[in-house]
This record gives structure tokens, C-alpha cells and sequence, in this order.
């Protein structure tokens, strides 16, 4: 008996006390759900769990959707075999390539029935290895390879290598919902994906403003939610229509406080929204300083018209640099990158307030008689679209 | 739906659709099998080449058909030089599969790039054009009508120019926007090269053709079995080739009235655009030098897009400029063409088709009014 396994540690919820067991319970499900269209077995252990008895030809497509799973710290993919000595010996022989290397032999032995040690075991396998390996050279400090055995009870073992990473975080779901302001550029799918990686639930926004922004701009950004559906689970996504409040601001509003004014709206309403669907909290992609509307002064006057959730802004302390690094792993960057304006930019003023008043910015926006009519109609008008995770 | 983006892609003829059901599903062979029925379909091929060839005014083995009119350019600027080093020039507002080739084509191979500059409708100056003419000019790319701004370059002239002065040069054209809507000869034209695509013309999309010269001797474009004359290997797309063939037959059949026909269309919208929106809109296309089916002009403070949606929500489809371009296309054409500040990034195309008629052109400007009323308002200038 031999088969490949892919073994999956779990992170921060081990930290978790009387807990542990609600956010294990979220953990697994999750997993659960990545699982649901492979035929294979899901193993739990105390501390960790194994994918079992799959086709091998998933390997690789199972690791990458471990990988989205929040919560998981890192995972392996493992031999299961038999434990006894031959069966070690062979299978620690292929996890050793044929070139010039330093290697070391970790086991870790939880069945106490067997005649050696762990150490005794260690220099055995090792042993067996060096005289098969021209060029091998034991290290136990800095070796290049290690190569680890898992000696279970019941009579089998893992044998494994390389530790890869996995999203960290906490499971999705156990810190409620958040309503992600969901633009189609580079830093509000980023903002969402470090919420989800601490488990929060997302449903999305975005404001459309046709005829000045196109319908390629529209599925830009629902292609956008669907590429976070894969470490969220489902999003719903509310699109807007906004063109009217826009043409309303540019009518009567001063034009340097234009895009201060146009984010007031947004949040009140992204707030409305997020009320009605039971979510607890805002999600912006805001970076301080990144640009005239993400000073501290426009900040703290868009931040005024949210009335009760708190806004979490989970990108403020990063550059840009991190921030496009962070959506080229998660995969969002490349759609980002597509040329289609987005609704911020079309109404764009030649200068921008970049360190508006308070006071200006609320009676600029008085100005607009008929807003809140404009704003339930805009809500009343939203456009759902549900997501669903393509496994 | 009225559509007014032929210079994009065209609806298929019907026809073009039987017969590549045709040859698609019933004489679906391989033209090169050794059985009867791919004699069939080889035989088909042959008519269809024979149709596109009277259409173009060559012989028939003159032509090669490639999948589309940008891997004709391709294949034109990468297989056709003779000279190993020297300069390629090409003009100003060719499309970016001339452009984005000819540089990095020049670029990899140590020849110089020259752009040919443009005068404000997208058309080679000729003057300055032969200024850059040398004996080490190695390949030339001018288009004959420009897919921008319908811009009609004199390539008999300018060829001649560059048969006097640069014995050695290679010269193509890019007739993807002429082909069947203009009345001429390549051999006439006194081109070596010369693209042309199906799509535009309502056969299907994925075929295309280039015209080589018998006096030139390429290099194959892609190696294989030894089709299209092994220069251009693949199995034949039969049922392309034969949908193209109808279609270049039917349309340069009908070429001298479809022009006069399109060339009231395009004069009366040029009149009325100058007329009710002076100031506010510059026209890109000269209607005593242009082919007949394109009009662009640039708005003064409305995006291009911004209208193209508001139109689209009238039912009214135009376009922007190349449909194809990129960011980069998106800024070299406005520049080539002196357009600026807010007028940049203002331009529409307008561009008709077989049926495109009078109170087409009467709606568009209808709803064209409309949006500059609506949008007008809110301009960025």
C-alpha cells in the first residue's frame, strides 16, 4: 500500500480556546466546499488533516485550492505507506534526487510500539540514502534537503518534503459580513481579500455610470468578484446605476469638491446597502495619501457620512508596490490592468480638493435638493448579480 | 439596431454562410488528399483564388491566403525584405499590425524605423515622405486607406517614387480598408505586397490574403507540408476561402455604385457635422481625398466611448477608431493625426456598409444630437 496524500496544517484557530471547535467546524466546511466535485476522503486528525485517496492527476489542482482556503497554514504533499522499514527506506529514497546535495533525514514518531527510536529511525533511513546517492552529505543544520517521516499509529506513516504555505488567516465566515466598495481597479479586490483572510463574508458594490462607463467595464468588475469568490465562497454584488447623482453633483456642486461630494454618496449608500443585507462593516481599498481623495482630510470627510458601521480599510498603511504585488498572487491583477474606465474617473476635476473642509463639503452637497430621492431611486435600481465560488 | 462600425467587421452575407456549411460539413476534405472528393475541395479553392485575384487584378498564383489581414501584414514585413540592413519606413497611422511589426521586426533585426509623418486626415505627406527615400531604404509599408480616418494614399505615386530612388526597397500595402471598395489593380498599383482580409467585406472572419509580386521571391511565413505555394503551410481553411471568394466577387461587382452610394452618405454627414456643430467637432476625414465608407471626427470635451455608449443605448452602434487598439494604438493615432487636449480622446468612426442608408445616417445625427445635448453639459474642457 502506497498512495499520495496531500496533508493540510491549520494556523491561527489552533490558538483558539473554548472555541476552537466553532472555527475548526467553519474551517472544515470550507474545505469541505473546495472538495465537493472530487471524489476523495476527508481525514481529520487532532492537528492536522489529510486529503486521501484522490486521483492522483489532481494533486497539483488540489494544492492550489487548499492554497484560497483561509485558515490553513501550510500543507504537504505526503506518501502514505505502511510502516515498516523497507517501505521507509524506499519510499525516503524517492523524495531524494539523483544530484550532489546535503540532506537530513526528521522523523517524528507518535506509534511508541516500535523497536527504535526516532533518532535510531532517522540514521537508518539516512544510511539506506547515502550509499544510494552519489554526492549526498548529511547535514542536520542547514541541510538542502530534509526529508521528514511522519510515523502515525495504526501501523502507516507520512512521507514528505516540501512545506508549502498556505493563505493563513482565519476561516471565512467567522467575523461576520463586510460590504467591499468594489471599483474596477487595483486596490479595492485586494482590500477584500485581507477581510476574507480574516474571515469575514463579502458582498460587493460598484457604481455604474453608463453611458461613461461601458459594459466591459461592468464585467470587469463582476469577473473581478468572481476571482475573489475563490477564497470568499459566494458574493453578491450590487451594481448601482449612478450616472444621475453624477450629472447632479456636476450641475451643482463646486468642482473641486466634486469627487469628495461623489465618495460622500457612495459610502452613504454602500452603508444603506450593507444594512439592508446584514452586513456589519464598510471595506475600502483606501491607501493614505495614494491620492487627492485618500488624504487624511478626504478620509475624514467621506469617512462623516457613514452613520453607524465602522469602515475598514485594510490597504492604509500599504504602498503601492505591495498592493499590486499582493492582487498579481491572488490573481486579480491582470484583470485590473484592463483599460476600462471606472466611474471615479470620468468626472474627474482638473484639481481636486486635496485637503477638503468638512464644513464646505456638506454644504456643497446640500446644494443637491433632491439627493435623497436621487439616492433611493439609485438603490432602488440596483442590479444583484449572485457569484458563486468555480470551486 | 442600426450599425455603423463596418470598418470593424461586417455581418456575413448569407450566401458566404451556405457555402461554408458547404465546404465546412459536406465537401469538408482536405484539398490535398489523394481521393476524389478533396479534388473537389481543391478545385474549389482554385475558383475562389481566381475570384479574389480578378478582384485585386492579379493572377491568381500571385495570391496567398493567410488566416487573417493582420498575418498577411505580418507575413508581408517579416518574409518580404530583400535588403539585410537599412531602413524600413512605414506611414504614420498604419495599424498596429504593421506597426507593432515593422518595429519589432526592425528592432530584432538591426534596421532602422522610420515613420512616415501624416498630414491631419491620416494621409502620407507626399513630400516629406520622399525626403526619407534613399538607397537604403529596404521595405516600405504605406496603407491605401486608412481604417482610422478612411484617408486614401496615392500608392501608384508613391510606389514610383520608391521604385526611383530605392531600387532595392520592398514595398507593401495594407489594402484591408480598399479591397472591394475602391476600383484598381495591384498590378497597376506597382506594389510588391498587399493585404487583404475576408471579414470586411462580409465573408467570414479568420481568412485573409496577401498579394506577392512575381518579381519577389519571400521567405516562407509559416514551414510545414508545402501549402499556398510553400510559403504559407496549413491545411487550407476551405470553407473560408470559398466564403471569400463569393463575397469579393459580389462586392467588387457592385464597387463603383456602393462607392457613389456611400460617398453622398459620407459627404451629407460631414455637411451636417460642420454645419450644426462647427466649433465643437473636427473632421478627421477629407471627403475629396478618403474611400467613400469612413467619417471620423473628434468631439471637443466628450470622450469618444462616453458617446459611443450614449449612441449604443439608442441602438446605434459606431466605434472609436480601431477596434483592435490598444492603449498604446489609443495614443499613437490622435497624435499622428495633431489631435489634442480635449479633442484627443474625442474621436468616433463612423463607417458604412452594403446597406447603410440615408435615414441611417438621418438617425444618427438625430441621436448624435441628443448626446451632445445631454452630455454636452457636462464637458470636460
Amino acid at each position: 500500500m502506497k498512495s499520495k496524500v496531500i496533508m493540510l496544517r491549520f494556523g491561527e484557530i489552533f490558538l483558539k480556546g473554548r472555541n476552537k471547535s466553532y472555527f475548526e467546524k467553519l474551517l472544515i466546511d470550507n474545505i469541505k466546499a473546495k472538495l465537493e466535485d472530487v471524489q476523495c476522503e476527508f481525514v481529520r486528525t487532532q492537528n492536522r488533516y489529510y486529503i486521501e485517496n484522490y486521483d492522483e492527476n489532481l494533486t497539483e489542482e488540489l494544492v492550489s485550492r487548499m492554497k484560497k482556503v483561509f485558515g490553513l497554514h501550510s500543507l504537504s504533499v505526503a506518501t502514505k505507506v505502511e510502516t515498516n522499514y523497507d517501505a521507509l527506506d524506499e519510499t525516503a529514497l524517492e523524495y531524494a534526487p539523483d544530484v550532489e546535495s546535503t540532506f537530513r533525514i526528521t522523523v517524528n514518531r507518535a506509534d511508541k510500539s516500535l523497536d527504535k527510536n526516532s533518532a535510531q529511525i532517522a540514521a537508518d533511513v539516512g544510511a539506506y540514502v547515502l550509499a544510494r546517492r552519489k554526492g549526498y552529505k548529511v547535514d542536520l543544520h542547514k541541510p538542502k534537503i530534509e526529508i521528514k517521516i511522519d510515523i502515525r499509529e495504526k501501523g502507516y506513516s507520512y512521507v514528505f518534503r516540501d512545506i508549502e504555505m498556505c493563505a493563513q488567516g482565519m476561516p471565512v465566515g467567522c467575523s461576520g459580513s463586510g460590504m467591499l466598495l468594489l471599483s474596477g481597479g487595483f486596490d479595492s479586490p485586494v482590500a477584500g481579500y485581507r477581510m476574507a483572510r480574516r474571515g469575514m463574508n463579502l458582498c460587493a458594490i460598484h457604481y455604474h455610470s453608463f453611458p461613461y462607463t461601458s459594459e466591459q467595464a461592468k464585467q470587469k468588475v463582476i469577473d473581478l468578484a468572481q476571482v475573489l469568490t475563490g477564497y470568499a465562497g459566494e458574493i453578491r454584488l450590487f451594481i448601482v446605476p449612478f450616472t444621475e447623482i453624477q450629472f447632479a453633483i456636476h450641475e451643482k456642486c463646486r468642482p473641486d469638491y466634486m469627487i469628495t461630494i461623489m465618495r460622500r454618496i457612495m459610502i452613504d449608500i454602500a452603508e444603506k446597502v450593507a444594512v439592508a443585507n446584514g452586513c456589519g462593516a464598510l471595506i475600502t481599498g483606501e491607501s493614505l495619501g495614494q491620492v487627492a481623495s485618500q488624504t487624511l482630510q478626504s478620509l475624514t470627510v467621506t469617512n462623516d457620512a457613514v452613520s453607524a458601521l465602522p469602515v475598514f480599510r485594510p490597504l492604509i498603511g500599504m504602498d503601492k508596490y505591495e498592493i499590486m504585488k499582493t492582487a498579481e498572487e491572488i490573481g486579480t491583477y491582470k484583470l485590473s490592468e484592463l483599460p476600462y474606465q471606472d466611474c471615479c474617473t470620468v468626472f474627474l476635476p482638473k484639481n481636486p480638493v486635496i485637503k477638503p473642509s468638512l464644513e464646505i463639503a456638506k454644504k456643497e452637497q446640500a446644494r443637491i435638493e433632491d439627493l435623497e430621492t436621487l439616492v433611493s431611486d439609485a438603490i432602488e435600481n440596483i442590479e444583484t448579480v449572485v457569484l458563486k465560488p468555480r470551486s | 439596431m442600426i450599425y455603423l462600425d463596418n470598418a470593424a467587421t461586417t455581418a456575413m452575407f448569407p450566401q458566404c454562410l451556405d457555402i461554408y456549411k458547404k465546404y465546412a460539413v459536406d465537401e469538408f476534405f482536405n484539398p490535398s488528399a489523394l481521393y476524389a472528393p478533396a479534388l473537389t475541395a481543391a478545385k474549389a479553392v482554385s475558383s475562389a483564388r481566381e475570384k479574389i485575384a480578378k478582384a485585386l487584378g492579379c493572377s491568381a498564383e500571385n495570391l496567398v491566403f493567410t488566416a487573417s489581414g493582420s498575418e498577411a501584414d505580418n507575413f508581408a514585413i517579416t518574409c518580404g525584405t530583400r535588403r539585410k540592413k537599412g531602413k524600413i519606413i512605414i506611414s504614420a497611422t498604419e495599424h498596429a499590425a504593421v506597426h507593432n511589426c515593422a518595429k519589432a521586426f526592425a528592432e530584432s533585426r538591426g534596421y532602422t524605423f522610420v515613420i512616415a509623418p501624416c498630414d491631419p486626415y491620416g494621409a502620407v505627406i507626399f513630400d516629406k515622405f520622399v525626403d526619407l527615400l534613399d538607397e537604403e531604404v529596404a521595405f516600405v509599408s504605406v496603407m491605401h486607406v486608412c481604417n482610422e480616418t478612411g484617408a486614401l494614399n496615392d500608392i501608384k505615386s508613391l510606389c514610383a517614387e520608391v521604385r526611383k530612388r530605392c531600387p532595392d526597397a520592398v514595398f507593401h500595402s495594407d489594402g484591408v480598408q480598399a479591397f472591394c471598395k475602391l476600383k484598381y489593380n495591384v498590378r497597376d498599383l506597382g506594389v510588391d505586397l498587399y493585404s487583404v482580409s475576408g471579414h470586411k467585406i462580409h465573408a467570414p472572419k479568420g481568412i485573409g490574403a496577401l498579394y506577392i509580386s512575381p518579381k519577389l521571391n519571400p521567405r516562407p511565413f509559416i514551414y510545414g507540408g508545402g501549402q499556398e505555394r510553400n510559403l504559407r503551410s496549413g491545411t487550407e481553411n476551405v470553407a473560408g476561402i470559398c466564403a471569400f471568394g463569393y463575397a469579393a466577387e459580389r462586392m467588387s461587382a457592385e464597387t463603383a455604385e456602393t462607392f457613389a452610394r456611400q460617398k453622398d452618405l459620407q459627404k451629407k454627414l460631414i455637411a451636417s457635422l460642420k454645419a450644426e456643430y462647427g466649433g465643437f467637432v473636427r473632421i478627421n476625414t477629407d471627403v475629396e481625398r478618403s474611400g467613400s465608407n469612413i467619417v471620423s471626427f473628434s468631439m471637443n470635451g466628450i470622450r469618444g466611448e462616453v458617446m459611443l455608449h450614449f449612441l449604443e443605448s439608442k441602438g446605434i452602434i459606431v466605434g472609436t477608431g480601431s477596434a483592435c487598439s490598444s492603449k498604446k494604438a489609443a495614443e499613437r493615432i490622435p497624435a499622428a493625426l495633431g489631435l489634442n487636449g480635449a479633442f484627443a480622446e474625442g474621436t468616433l468612426r463612423i463607417s458604412f456598409g452594403e446597406t447603410t442608408s440615408e435615414s441611417d445616417v438621418d438617425a444618427l445625427l438625430a441621436a448624435f444630437a441628443d448626446g451632445v445635448k445631454l452630455l454636452g453639459k457636462y464637458r470636460r474642457v
